[in-house]
């Protein structure tokens, strides 16, 4: 797939694009967004991948995480590990798992609502009982109280009817939602397992592909020791992003926004990726 | 307020919480913390709840008073099977050689309900 930048008129083909001079105002981040966005039509090219998440952009100051970078690269260039077929399975068994959202809120409240009510009706009730009473011990009349109390306690004996299904209705959800938890905490276990065994891959990868590494950072203008792991590289980041690129394989390009390079041909070359210089 | 986490990034939001509010948290194990049961507390909680739904648990606990919610034989029944002579005694046995409840039947009854206060 050609690579095609579009901005304001000026249109830029190819696996090497110099954006420096093009005063198109754009900045590595519109670039990223752009590569991520298949609907923005201002950068045509392959989707990203992983290599992009630590080299895409590689300008001044920037910070890489070395181990990942470099598993990532082994990766692109179909790197396998011992691991593999485990972690595929538990991504497989793990996207299986069927979650299903119970939705309690409504019972809840309907649960507080009601048992709010029939505490109020108690405590009514027992208010015009005592009225009752009191008029009763008076010799007054008590027929309207009588009465009020029936309404009352009528509405009472409703308000609890109502509070037994709510509870009910409570309890079937709750049961419901714990087997959803149950699945919940499954699917956190394999997801523990899966990083677990990522983890694993990723040191593997690392173990057997810094010495591309190593290899590839020769080839890189810059100081740079890059010792006999990641831990132990001593350099900045700069240089070893560029190495990371030189390794890997990748067919969105590069965002490249240093000022170690006369042009993006020798950039191009250099990392054996497509790139887009901008200013750095 | 206890809060259960159900997934990683809500286990993970615990750890987070827990460093940047540590005043409203009052204990952390793993995938489980316990609110101050403040305002705050229930603030945070019903955020994580609405952002990750039914990965998040969230249980307000009580002491729990055996005198109150334990009927006496059973009460019994757990202290007088730790003062027991011979430890080798399996508690079905002890049981019922002492009128005191047998497992399944305590099984088989609920404390309380769970949509009980």
């Amino acid at each position: 797939m050609d690579i095609v930048l579009n901005v304001a008129g000026t249109v830029r083909r190819g696996r090497a694009i110099d954006a420096r001079s093009l005063d198109l105002g754009l900045d590595p981040q519109d670039i990223v967004e752009s590569l991520r966005d298949t609907e923005d039509d201002r950068l045509r090219s392959p989707d990203p991948g992983p290599v992009h998440d630590h080299v895409g952009v590689i300008q001044e100051g920037m910070s890489i995480s070395l181990h990942a970078a470099v598993a990532a690269a082994a990766r692109s260039v179909d790197a396998e590990t011992p691991y593999d077929a485990e972690i595929e399975r538990l991504t497989e068994e793990r996207a299986a798992i069927e979650i299903e959202s119970v939705s309690m809120a409504e019972a809840r409240s309907e649960l507080a609502d009601v048992t709010e009510d029939v505490q109020r009706l108690r405590e009514e009730v027992a208010r015009i009982g005592g009225a009752v009473e009191t008029r009763r011990s008076m010799d007054a009349d008590p027929t309207t109280a009588e009465a009020r109390l029936e309404e009352v306690a009528a509405e009472l004996a409703e308000a609890e009817t109502r509070r037994i299904a709510a509870e009910q209705r409570y309890e079937r959800l709750q049961q419901r939602a714990a087997v959803q938890r149950d699945r919940r905490d499954r699917r956190m276990e394999l997801g523990d397992r899966l990083e677990n065994r990522r983890r694993a891959a990723r040191s593997y990868l690392v173990e057997h592909h810094y010495p591309s590494f190593r290899q590839a950072i020769e080839a890189i203008p810059g100081r740079a020791r890059p010792g006999d792991r990641p831990s132990a590289f001593d350099g900045d980041a700069v240089t070893a992003a560029l190495a990371i690129a030189r390794m890997a394989e990748v067919e969105a390009p590069l965002v490249i926004a240093v000022d170690r390079f006369s042009g993006a041909e020798q950039v191009a070359d250099l990392l054996e990726s497509p790139v887009m210089l901008l200013d750095g | 307020m206890l809060v259960i986490a159900h997934s990683r990034p809500v286990r993970q939001a615990l750890r987070n919480i827990e460093d940047i509010h540590p005043d409203a948290v009052r204990r952390r194990y793993g995938r489980v913390a316990l609110f101050e049961p403040t305002e705050f507390g229930a603030f945070l909680a019903l955020r994580l709840r609405a952002e990750h739904d039914g990965d998040v648990q969230v249980c307000r606990t009580v002491p729990f008073n055996e005198f109150r919610d334990v009927p006496e034989s059973v009460r019994r029944a757990a202290s007088e099977y730790t003062d027991r002579e011979d430890p080798h005694t399996p508690y079905r046995t002890f049981a019922s050689n002492r009128d005191l409840p047998d497992p399944e039947s305590m099984q088989d009854r609920d404390l309380w309900t769970s949509s009980s206060t």
